[in-house]
């Protein structure tokens, strides 16, 4: 059974991958391109994981946070305001993003 | 009164809990001129401190009265002021604020420590938080108006452009080069070349962009003090495509999207007309937003002096931020730092304590 998550829109793109759960910057070096970014919120320090990931879906944040402005800036899906998304998806876990829609389906 | 963390998601700053030098020595002096910037400009006055900020268990919270702010007469004219300083704040960021504040960092880079007392060195401190406080309070100004620009430019797309997702506005402000490309692109390079070519590459990156703030609270390291972090980005980068390539595709976009805006806009001149007057506006402030991180050059330095006072104390690491100022100034007066070493060790478990929990939206005290 599929389950959604609802967020806020924040990029839109439709992109379907595996998750990473990445809860601060010590653990940066575990980010692999090409995975979507699941994390509470970003800063500056997180750019660069965003410049190589797929998607990122992030607990906190409104369409003009770091994650959301940056995600349009790159070009890839993000929806932000996922409660307890870190929590909810899994490390590993195949999740399709739908930025337009605000949707995670796991 | 009831203290509120609400916008706090939106922001990049004060997730986590406010250090005891933080507080003390940089949020006072930084809130005071950023509001006194903006009543200087716009009018309105704020109420006082006491009634305009708190930490609260460790965490900075806001009042949640201002909503107020708008019930005041100097209100009745804010429409004017802000109209009268839109097409000014942009230029005098540019062509005042940041030149004159690079050439004062500049001065106080080339300060040498190694000749001062400790008195001189809080002095030092203290010229460099007042002088960050009045960037920082320019920095928030322009963001004021770089948000309402992109809102007012939310709005006309969404009524005045026939488009089937009115979200795609976003697109009418991507593709612009800020120094955060810049530092992404030039690392990506350092990424790509050979072991015997980084090092020398790395150090002057880090000396380029190394000052870069993680977090606006003087605990956290800069960019430029995380070399593990750095190699991380390196490693990420060597298996990345050029940033730059992500750059033209964004500019592609934002162009594709400025050609379907002049296909899809209401017919109707003053309409035409004011769509391209917002566009233009929202799109010169989007590109400063997104450079301010690595604008803000005063933390490497405070921390940098601070770190040095800390050793003189025979203070590890960074105990000096789990102290407030007036606890620094009587611990160098007194010569003694003994009765702070437990305060310091209780701050940092309650830190570590405060920093595993989420802070309440709001609170009623």
């Amino acid at each position: 059974m599929i389950q959604t998550l609802m967020g806020i829109p924040a990029s839109n793109g439709v992109v379907r991958g595996k998750a990473c759960i990445v809860v601060d910057e010590k653990h940066f070096k575990e980010f692999k391109p090409g995975k979507i970014l699941v994390t509470r919120q970003t800063s500056p320090a997180w750019t660069p994981l965003l410049g190589v990931a797929a998607g990122v879906v992030t607990e906190l944040g409104g369409q003009l946070s770091h994650a959301a402005i940056v995600a349009r800036e790159y070009g890839i899906p993000a929806v932000v305001g996922v409660k307890n998304a870190t929590k909810l998806i899994k490390d590993g876990q195949i999740i399709t993003i739908r930025g337009e829609e605000g949707t995670i389906e796991q | 009164m009831v203290w509120s963390r609400r916008w706090f998601d939106q922001w990049e700053w004060y997730h986590r809990p406010v250090s005891p030098m933080e507080e003390t020595l940089l949020l006072p002096e930084h809130i005071n001129q950023t509001t006194n910037l903006i009543s200087r400009r716009l009018g309105i006055k704020f109420p006082p401190p006491q009634e305009t900020w708190k930490v609260i268990d460790g965490y900075l919270y806001l009042s949640n009265q201002y909503p107020r702010l708008w019930l005041q007469s100097p209100t009745l004219l804010l429409p004017f002021r802000f109209w009268r300083e839109l097409g000014q704040v942009k230029n005098r960021w540019t062509d005042e604020v940041l030149p004159n504040y690079q050439k004062e960092m500049n001065q106080f880079k080339q300060v040498d420590w190694s000749d001062l007392n400790t008195k001189d060195l809080l002095d030092l401190i203290e010229k460099i938080v007042k002088r960050e406080g009045e960037f920082l309070a320019e920095a928030v100004y322009v963001v004021i108006y770089a948000l309402t620009t992109e809102v007012v430019l939310k709005l006309a797309y969404k009524y005045w452009v026939k488009d089937r997702n009115p979200l795609n506005y976003n697109e009418l402000l991507i593709g612009y080069p800020d120094e955060g490309i810049k530092a992404e692109v030039e690392l990506w390079k350092i990424a790509q070349s050979n072991r015997t070519n980084q090092e020398k590459a790395l150090a002057e990156w880090i000396s380029q962009f190394g000052h870069r703030i993680q977090d606006k609270d003087i605990l956290y390291p800069t960019l430029g003090e995380q070399p593990q972090l750095i190699q991380a980005y390196l490693k990420m980068y060597q298996a990345a495509a050029n940033p730059e390539e992500r750059i033209k595709v964004a500019v592609a976009r934002r162009q594709a999207r400025e050609r379907f805006v002049e296909k899809h806009l209401l017919w109707f001149p003053p309409f035409e007309f004011l769509f391209h007057k917002i566009k233009l506006l929202a799109q010169d402030y989007a590109r400063i937003r997104n450079s301010r991180p690595f604008y803000y050059q005063g933390n490497y330095l405070i921390r940098q002096i601070l770190l040095t006072l800390g050793q003189q104390l025979r203070w590890n690491d960074d105990q000096i931020f789990f102290i407030t100022i007036e606890e620094l100034k009587q611990a160098i007066r007194s010569g003694s730092n003994r009765e702070l070493e437990q305060k310091i060790q209780q701050r940092r478990e309650l830190y570590e304590q405060r920093l595993a929990q989420v802070p309440a939206l709001e609170v009623e005290i």
